[in-house]
């Protein structure tokens, strides 16, 4: 079974629904289920520097929230400049022993935000 | 001396204080994000008079840089969509893990596991439908093991009588066994690792002993 279908994962799904709506900016970001690979994720846009992008995708573990989520910054796409970005697109914001539980989408998206912030000013190697 | 409170955005984390001169730098490890107004972090040299009204704190995370490492499975990203949302209403309707049939089967595989290993303690169901064993176990007195509702997802909760310390570091011990931690794993990684406060514990350093035994 789906961890959001569990009981105890549907109400954390709810509470991290809740969430996403504090701020504006995440506010903007909808969850989508993708029928094909069977994917729970958050889409939506993300501005750092007057950079936009229009597809933002944090994307759930199956084990959520034991396992760290997975995050792609689209339209356009990073270019691959740095080791931090992943042949397939996806970036590497943390260690794996650096999620915990407590993480959140909400919290995941503030990340994405630091991570575009050090990109466009250059700081990451 | 200037107090700011920050929302921390981790689930279950409290709300902070800080508490200093407007001109002290920011607490390192945490970075604090304003989406309006960007990133703040004290490594960087900013200081509580620098923080946004809107800023959260987040723990400041270190990028990670092998290439292929820390993707556990999808190649590609995921390419097509569709915009269905998943009913949260539903889901609450749900079986437990034990109702269902692997949930069954494993159930019965660690009823067989306990009555072995720890006889003494017994499988009750609480309040709100959870699986708890129970009982009392020679050295660590008291036990409950708690099913979560994620289970085997989520592991199994202790609650035994150790000191906030002791607490802190078993949970740390249980959770490097990740998934496969069954109850009676959990009480033995206790029992061992609380074996040196236990007089007579039940497991013993053995290396030691043996030692000991030689020399005498």
């Amino acid at each position: 079974m789906e961890w959001y279908l569990t009981r105890a994962g549907a109400k954390r799904l709810q509470l991290e629904a809740e969430q996403m709506q504090s701020d504006e900016g995440s506010r903007r970001f909808s969850l989508y289920h993708d029928t094909e690979t069977g994917d729970l994720m958050w889409r939506g846009p993300v501005s750092v520097h007057g950079h936009l992008h229009q597809d933002v995708r944090l994307i759930y573990d199956e084990n959520h929230p034991y396992e760290k989520m997975t995050i792609y910054v689209r339209k356009p796409e990073l270019m691959k400049h740095t080791i931090h970005i992943h042949p397939d697109g996806s970036c590497c914001v943390m260690r794996d022993e650096e999620w915990s539980p407590q993480w959140t989408p909400y919290t995941v998206y503030l990340t994405v935000l630091r991570f575009l912030t050090d990109y466009y000013e250059g700081r990451l190697e | 001396m200037v107090l700011r409170r920050v929302p921390s955005a981790l689930v279950n984390a409290d709300r902070v204080v800080l508490e200093g001169e407007p001109t002290e730098e920011l607490p390192l490890g945490q970075v604090y994000i304003s989406p309006t107004v960007g990133v703040r972090d004290g490594e960087r040299g900013d200081t509580i008079e620098d923080l946004p009204n809107d800023a959260r704190e987040i723990p400041k995370t270190e990028y990670f840089g092998i290439f292929g490492l820390g993707r556990k499975k999808r190649s590609s990203p995921p390419q097509s969509f569709e915009t269905e949302t998943v009913s949260i209403e539903t889901a609450l309707t749900e079986k437990k893990w034990f109702e269902l049939p692997e949930g069954i089967s494993r159930l019965r595989a660690e009823l067989l596991e306990m009555k072995r290993y720890f006889p003494e303690l017994e499988l009750y169901q609480n309040d709100v439908g959870s699986l708890v064993w129970k009982g009392e176990i020679e050295g660590l007195g008291e036990v409950e093991v708690q099913y979560p509702e994620v289970y085997p997802r989520g592991l199994p909760r202790l609650v035994l009588k150790t000191t906030e310390a002791e607490k802190s570091e078993l949970a740390r011990k249980i959770f490097e066994h990740h998934f496969q931690v069954t109850p009676a794993v959990a009480l033995v990684i206790a029992m061992k690792y609380l074996a040196r406060r236990i007089p007579n514990g039940v497991v013993s350093d053995s290396s030691g002993s043996e030692k000991a035994t030689v020399r005498g």
